[in-house]
């Protein structure tokens, strides 16, 4: 008698009415073509840290505490914030990845962030000269779709967070070539989708709310010493040196 | 090579959610002169319209004094005009004609044949009927 | 009977002297569309002659001053006109908008910034009949942003509480399905909004009181005059679906900011109203490649038994039309099931069928959220 139920090489089991013996060989170390890699070698993000041996006090607690989700009152389980951490690209998406959190997070941001602007008392942009646009129960429209606005919550603006924050070296992805600068790798694009992504699980667990309070503390308050008002107008300021700026409206 | 999207638009429900008002505007013609006029004259002198008017805002009555025969013109927010011509109608005839205009939802009129009453956008609730799936096989 | 033929005469000379400004301006092609509107009134030009010049001057300034009070009353709608303009006042009703939703706010949902037209275009603001020339004082640019954000974030998050586990493609779709361009035009057409149509001379031949306009669509007209069977082909912001899904968009922009204070909800109970119970069959939006070997991936991924086809029942498989039933299972359980003429058709079925169902998963009502972990890549 064949015992019931057979263990394989990666620990799958099979059934009894599949009497197939399966043996697979991994390769540790580089690829080789043709063969299955061992996971340890590929389940490891750029910085050198594996994905299987997370500790939650050096990695979730230290993310925890740089985004003050204590404060906020963010209640987090650890395995969505390193699914918020790891990027699509890391390990072929075997493992949950933070694509939609992202997007969900990326448009309540820019929901949040096009109130933050409407809010603001002073005129982005004028229309005219010396003529400002008419607002609408005291919020000035006018100021949506301007240069600082859109700039607000664009890619370099939050990965310039996320690197602020120091969580960009905890983010799992791959790079295209380890070879060449990370402007060619995309880095950018993914620490954005990072905070997105967070934006968006603390949304989906913890209720708009408190992603509203989240957001409006940790990432748009003008008073704390890293948030994306100060980093967009700083940046902003930077190139528009010497130029009186009145922003233009663009259609 | 993950799944991929094929793009479709949704399709309106009025009355699912909210319920805008199909009735959009309704002109009433009439001619200072003519006898055909008689009734709708008498219509819009009377307090009717007003009270029509105030039960249903939503509706912009227009009046227009053009020689001729009276005319009912409503317009519906599916972009469709229906007319009814109320020459030597009475006053209250005039009326039911212009509630009967109000009510409507501007669709074509049809005439609907035995077996197809029922129009619907959803799948039916008790699925096909399938021979491999019932009780007794059936053998061919 | 005369003072209708003194109209005409005015209306000959205004538009000689219409046709006369924009040939000053060169551009070949509305002189071409104009000239030929000229000559139609060059037989009657000839009769209004000097004696009556006087006159038509008057009435030429009088059609300035309407001219001017339109544009004035356009760029800054004052309340109690507002108040007095049936289309507004209607489709305030129609919508059942809160009253704290002014209608002047309405008035400038309808004020698109494509009326307020480039240099480039016209040069001169004079030579545009439909719409009245507007400054960007009083249009609807920034609501439609902030409406189109407001729409993006909540239709994403109803659906994605919906269905949490739909691919990234498919929602996009989705969420397209619900709130793309066309889409929302033909929401705004549905809500009863009418485009201005007539232009501006005949309003004042009309004598069409101002507020008649408030209600009305205003954007850059492409047909600037349909009679004449020319017709202007520009880019697609201009289109009337363009200034429709515009109109749509700031009237929710618009509803949030005039309702945030006392009812911060209602913005968003007015999208699940009009936009979110709109009809959609999210199943039909999938397109798989290779569902069994997706499949395959996503088991393995959730730590679930190898998938295995198992045929359940057959009918004919020697007749030309032959029937089979196959079921997909992972262990004891089945995850799908489909039909085919073929073994490798139903197959394929059932191995979509397995799919979907995941894919198209619908949480319970107040069960914790559902976090999916993305959709596979084989």
């Amino acid at each position: 008698m064949l015992p019931a139920i057979r263990k394989n090489a990666i620990g799958q089991t099979q059934h009894l009415n599949q009497m197939v013996r399966t043996i697979t060989y991994l390769v540790p170390g580089s690829r080789v073509r043709g063969l299955k890699r061992e996971p340890s070698s590929y389940l490891k993000s750029p910085k050198g840290l594996s994905y299987q041996e997370i500790k939650v006090s050096e990695y979730h607690d230290r993310v925890r505490k740089s985004l003050q989700f204590d404060e906020n009152e963010i209640d987090l389980p650890n395995e969505i914030l390193l699914q918020c951490l790891t990027h699509k690209s890391f390990a072929h998406g075997s493992k949950p990845y933070n694509e939609k959190l992202g997007l969900l997070g990326s448009h309540f941001l820019k929901y949040q962030a096009s109130i933050h602007s409407i809010k603001q008392p002073q005129l982005l942009s004028l229309v005219a000269p010396n003529k400002l646009q008419q607002a609408v129960n005291g919020l000035n429209f006018a100021n949506l779709g301007t240069q600082v606005s859109k700039f607000l919550i664009s890619k370099p603006a939050m990965a310039a967070f996320v690197k602020a924050k120091n969580i960009d070296s905890l983010v799992f992805w791959k790079m295209k070539d380890p070879l060449k600068d990370s402007h060619h790798n995309g880095e950018t694009t993914i620490f954005s989708s990072v905070l997105n992504a967070l934006v968006g699980a603390i949304l989906l667990t913890n209720g708009p709310e408190k992603a509203n309070r989240f957001v409006s503390n940790c990432l748009l308050g003008v008073d704390k010493d890293i948030s994306l008002v100060k980093i967009a107008n700083e940046s902003f300021q930077s190139s528009n040196s010497g130029s009186n700026s009145t922003f233009t409206t663009e259609k | 090579m993950v799944v991929k999207a094929i793009s479709q638009n949704s399709i309106a429900r009025n009355g699912v959610g909210a319920f805008v008002f199909p009735c959009k505007k309704i002109t009433l013609q009439y001619c200072n002169w003519g006898g055909s006029s008689q009734g709708m004259r008498k219509f819009l002198v009377s307090k009717r319209l007003d009270l029509l008017g105030q039960k249903f805002p939503h509706i912009q009555f227009e009046i227009l004094r053009k020689s001729g025969h009276p005319l009912l013109r409503a317009q519906y927010s599916n972009g469709r005009e229906k007319v009814i011509c109320v020459r030597n109608l009475n006053i209250d005839n005039v009326e039911n004609k212009l509630k009967l205009l109000k009510d409507s939802s501007g669709d074509v009129l049809r005439r609907r044949t035995k077996n197809d009453n029922v129009e619907t956008l959803n799948d039916s609730v008790r699925g096909i009927w399938s021979p491999l799936h019932s009780q007794m096989r059936y053998k061919v | 009977m005369s003072s209708k033929s003194g109209l005409t005469k005015c209306l000959a000379v205004i538009n000689g002297l219409h046709a006369w400004k924009i040939k000053s301006m060169n551009s070949a092609r509305t002189i071409q569309l104009v000239s030929r509107r000229n000559t139609s009134f060059q037989a009657e030009k000839k009769v209004s002659q000097s004696s009556e010049t006087i006159e038509d001057a008057s009435e030429l300034s009088k059609y300035k001053s309407y001219y001017q009070e339109l544009k004035q009353v356009i760029n800054e709608v004052p309340e109690e006109l507002a108040r007095n303009s049936p289309g507004l006042v209607t489709l305030h009703k129609r919508l059942a908008l809160p009253s704290e939703f002014q209608l002047s706010v309405l008035a400038r949902c309808l004020t698109c910034r494509s009326s307020q037209l480039p240099a480039d275009i016209t040069g001169s603001r004079q030579n545009f009949v439909n719409t009245v020339p507007t400054n960007n004082f009083f249009d609807n640019h920034g609501l439609n942003i902030f409406g189109k954000n407001l729409l993006t974030y909540h239709v994403t998050h109803k659906l994605l509480d919906k269905y949490p586990r739909l691919p990234t493609v498919v929602l996009n779709a989705a969420v397209d399905a619900y709130i793309s361009q066309d889409v929302l035009a033909h929401v705004g057409k549905t809500w009863g909004i009418d485009t201005e149509k007539t232009p501006v001379l005949e309003r004042y031949l009309k004598q069409e009181p101002l507020q008649i306009t408030l209600g009305k669509l205003r954007f850059f007209n492409n047909n600037l005059d349909k009679t004449d069977g020319v017709e202007i082909i520009s880019s697609k912001n201009f289109s009337e679906n363009a200034a429709y899904a515009l109109a749509t968009r700031s009237i929710i922009g618009a509803l949030w900011a005039s309702s945030q204070d006392t009812n911060p909800n209602a913005a968003f109970q007015f999208i699940d109203d009009h936009i979110l119970s709109r009809k959609l069959d999210v199943s039909k939006m999938f397109q798989f490649e290779q569902p069994t070997r997706e499949l395959a991936t996503l088991c393995r991924r959730e730590a679930l038994d190898k998938p295995v086809s198992k045929l359940l029942a057959e009918s004919g498989r020697l007749s030309k039309a032959p029937v089979f039933i196959v079921g997909v299972f992972s262990g004891t359980e089945k995850l799908g099931e489909g039909f085919g003429s073929s073994l490798k058709e139903a197959k394929a079925r059932a191995a979509t069928d397995a799919l979907m169902k995941w894919y198209c998963y619908e949480p319970m009502e107040g069960q914790t959220p559902v976090i999916d972990h993305g959709a596979v890549i084989v």
